[in-house]
């Protein structure tokens, strides 16, 4: 049955020396779906993509990738992949049609073959024009971008996405994640991202994933509704004093002040008992409106607002 | 051919990178340069130079007296030419000078007046370029002011090849070509080691690169950049004045050997060392010592014998003595054959090494 799903892991876990960095983790992704894996830095996220694409040899459990076992068939689950690794890792020296042909010609490729890829990648990713420079002459972009399309050269069935957007100005991003959206339904797509509106925006599969262990998992959807008791708050005020806010503090679980402009999140929230507290203290209410909670509010609930390592 | 889009990557890798390039070819160069022209000033500063008087009378002597009281040269007189000459194609003269029967009466002669013509010979050692001229215009000076005359003088020349070639070169040149080959161990191995440590190995390990790839894709460009090294070494020796009197083929089958050792070494450093920062210094520790005592800066045969033994355990000592046997004496294959099969034994183990080193020390997990 476990070739119904295009990645599974069974009981995956990786420890480094003690620390465990995956801990028994289950996932299922679908042929064709895009499964994003959230979750805050040092939660395994690298770790497990590690694992599925056979650089890491799991402590415990295995996975299935594209039919294969990653313990005893390494050899065929990385004729079926690409890996767009976390790191931007290029061949410096090499300008980016040298870089493209290097990872064509590894899956066999033919010269023509690369040449027209490359070209069509290179476009969509806006470095046609200077592809005949050096790579170590890149901006960090620039480079950001060519390693995403050197994972997808041989235009792999199952794509490991750690962080693809990491570091690119707002106009690339959008590029990429277009990119990323013509290709689903097509490729399988594990992506892993700190932008939660890039996840809510491509995900078909969200899982939160925090020291190791899933902690959330569901469409965007289900994840906000599932979190929708938690009440969000957006509350317009002039007059707003720092003890008042203390107090609110003291009473709400979360409360983001931007400017003039409150955030309050709690479940069970009721917005009168809000806007009656600010007025009871003199502080004029301008506009109070509930909202959605996004999957932001989603994330930073499941997983805290403590700082990780 | 997964491999040679790897080579072809890693040699472009080193190609464009000038100041690895530049190390590598760059280092032996100028020590050839530097120490070429050091020997060469230690001979300048004392050319040796022989006489054979024929002539045997006072003025003859008086002339000779003069010569020898020029600083630059050390003069040595000959009872007769076999003599001299046999000392020229050892190597211990730049030249020698006859001075005729019938000298000191030209010169007399002359002082009085006459128009005699005085005929100097001199013979000198061709191999030694510039210096036997250096010594030669010394001599024909003196010879103007002792007679006191405008030009009579006529300096016969002839050009002589020895036997004994120039020592400094013969001894420095072998050694220079091993010891830049050596630099392809520091080379290779930080290459190595960069590439995992800057994530390129493990990016390629998510792809159906196998571990017979990264071999040979990295040892094939080091393999093509130690025939050019050699070349290039070889060239500039050359125009330096080195002879070779053996098989130049064979001396560069040894010189080929080594660089496969070091390339096996180098592999052997890369794939268990954990930083570049790491890796550096390894190698340095590692290669000094050889370069010190594999013989190409000294003769090793008055070391301690630990030290000798030691020295005599890695394959450089071979390859030296081999190449600088074939280069100097003309040595035939035979006579080197135990060199050949301790250096290519090793050249065999070295990357054996390398292969075993590269599968345990990189790879999975
Ligand atoms: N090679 C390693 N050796 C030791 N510990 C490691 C190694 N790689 C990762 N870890 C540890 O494993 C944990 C998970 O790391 P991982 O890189 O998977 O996190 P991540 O979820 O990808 O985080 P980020 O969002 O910062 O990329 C961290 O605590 C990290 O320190
Ligand atoms: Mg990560």
């Amino acid at each position: 049955m476990s070739d119904d799903f295009a990645v599974q892991t069974f009981e995956l876990a990786k420890e480094f020396n003690g620390l465990r960095a995956v801990d028994g983790i289950d996932l299922k992704i679908r042929e064709g779906e895009l499964f994003s894996l959230l979750g805050p830095n040092g939660a395994g996220k690298t770790t497990t993509i590690n694992m599925l694409c056979c650089l890491l040899k799991p402590t415990k459990g295995t996975a299935r990738v594209a039919g294969y076992d990653v313990l005893n068939e390494p050899g065929k689950v990385k004729g079926h992949i690409g890996v767009s690794p976390q790191e931007t890792v290029l061949s410096e020296r090499l300008n980016s049609w040298e870089n493209l042909s290097l990872f064509g010609k590894i899956y066999g490729m033919s010269s023509k073959e690369i040449r027209e890829r490359s070209e069509e990648l290179l476009e969509r990713v806006g470095l046609l024009d200077r592809a005949k420079d050096q790579v170590r002459k890149f901006s960090g972009g620039m480079k950001r971008r060519l390693n995403l399309i050197l994972a997808l050269i041989h235009d792999p069935q199952i794509l490991f996405l750690d962080e693809p957007t990491l570091g690119l100005d707002p106009q690339s991003r959008r590029a990429i994640w277009e990119y990323i959206e013509s290709l689903k339904g097509k490729k399988t797509i594990l992506l892993t991202t700190h932008y939660m509106e890039e996840a809510d925006f491509l995900s078909d599969m969200v899982a939160i994933i925090d020291s190791g262990k899933i902690v959330a998992l569901g469409t965007p959807n289900e994840l906000k509704k599932k979190f929708a008791d938690t009440g969000v708050l957006r509350v317009s005020t002039k007059g707003l004093r720092k003890d008042i806010l203390e107090e609110l503090k003291a009473e709400y679980e979360t409360v983001n002040e931007t400017a003039e402009e409150l955030k309050i999140v709690r479940d069970d929230l009721d917005l009168k008992e809000v806007v009656d507290f600010l007025y009871s203290r003199n502080v004029s209410v301008y506009s109070a409106a509930r909202e959605e909670p996004t999957l932001e509010d989603v994330f930073l609930r499941i997983t805290g607002k403590r700082l990780r390592d | 051919m997964r491999f040679w889009e790897f080579a072809k990557r890693n040699f472009k890798e080193l190609w464009r990178d000038p100041v690895a390039l530049g190390f590598l070819l760059g280092m032996p160069l100028v020590f050839m340069l530097i120490f070429g022209f050091a020997f060469s000033e230690e001979h300048m500063s004392k050319s040796h130079i022989g006489v054979v008087d024929k002539d045997k009378t006072s003025t003859s002597r008086a002339f000779i007296k003069v010569l020898n009281e020029i600083e630059d040269l050390e003069v040595s007189s000959h009872r007769d030419t076999s003599k001299a000459l046999k000392e020229l194609k050892d190597g211990e003269l730049l030249c020698f000078f006859l001075i005729p029967k019938g000298f000191g009466s030209a010169v007399e002669e002359n002082r009085r007046g006459g128009k005699m013509k005085i005929s100097l010979k001199v013979t000198y050692d061709e191999t030694k370029q510039w210096l036997p001229e250096q010594a030669i215009a010394i001599v024909e000076g003196v010879a103007l002011k002792f007679m006191g005359t405008e030009n009579p003088l006529n300096l016969k020349r002839q050009g002589i090849k020895p036997e004994a070639k120039p020592e400094f070169l013969h001894f420095l040149v072998p050694g220079i070509v091993i010891f830049g080959l050596m630099i392809l161990i520091p080379t290779l191995a930080r290459t190595i080691v960069a590439d995992k440590e800057k994530g390129f190995l493990p990016r390629l390990f998510t792809t159906p690169t196998r571990s017979v790839d990264f071999l040979l894709g990295y040892s094939l460009p080091m393999i093509l950049v130690t025939v050019i090294l050699v070349i290039i070494y070889l060239v500039v020796a050359f125009l330096m004045g080195l002879k070779v009197y053996g098989n130049l083929a064979l001396a560069f089958i040894f010189f080929f050997l080594i660089g496969v050792c070091c390339i096996g070494f180098a592999m052997t450093i890369g794939a268990f060392a954990k930083s570049e920062a790491q890796a550096e210094p390894v190698c340095w520790i590692f290669l000094v010592p050889m370069a010190m005592l594999s013989g190409a800066w000294f003769p090793i045969e008055n070391l301690h014998p630990i030290m000798m033994n030691f020295a005599k355990t890695f394959p450089f000592y071979y390859a030296l003595e081999a190449s600088r046997r074939i280069i100097t004496t003309g040595a035939e294959f035979n006579m080197v054959s135990t060199e050949f099969l301790i250096v290519l034994g090793w050249a065999v183990l070295s990357f054996l090494m390398g292969t075993i080193a590269f599968r345990r020390g990189i790879g999975f997990d």
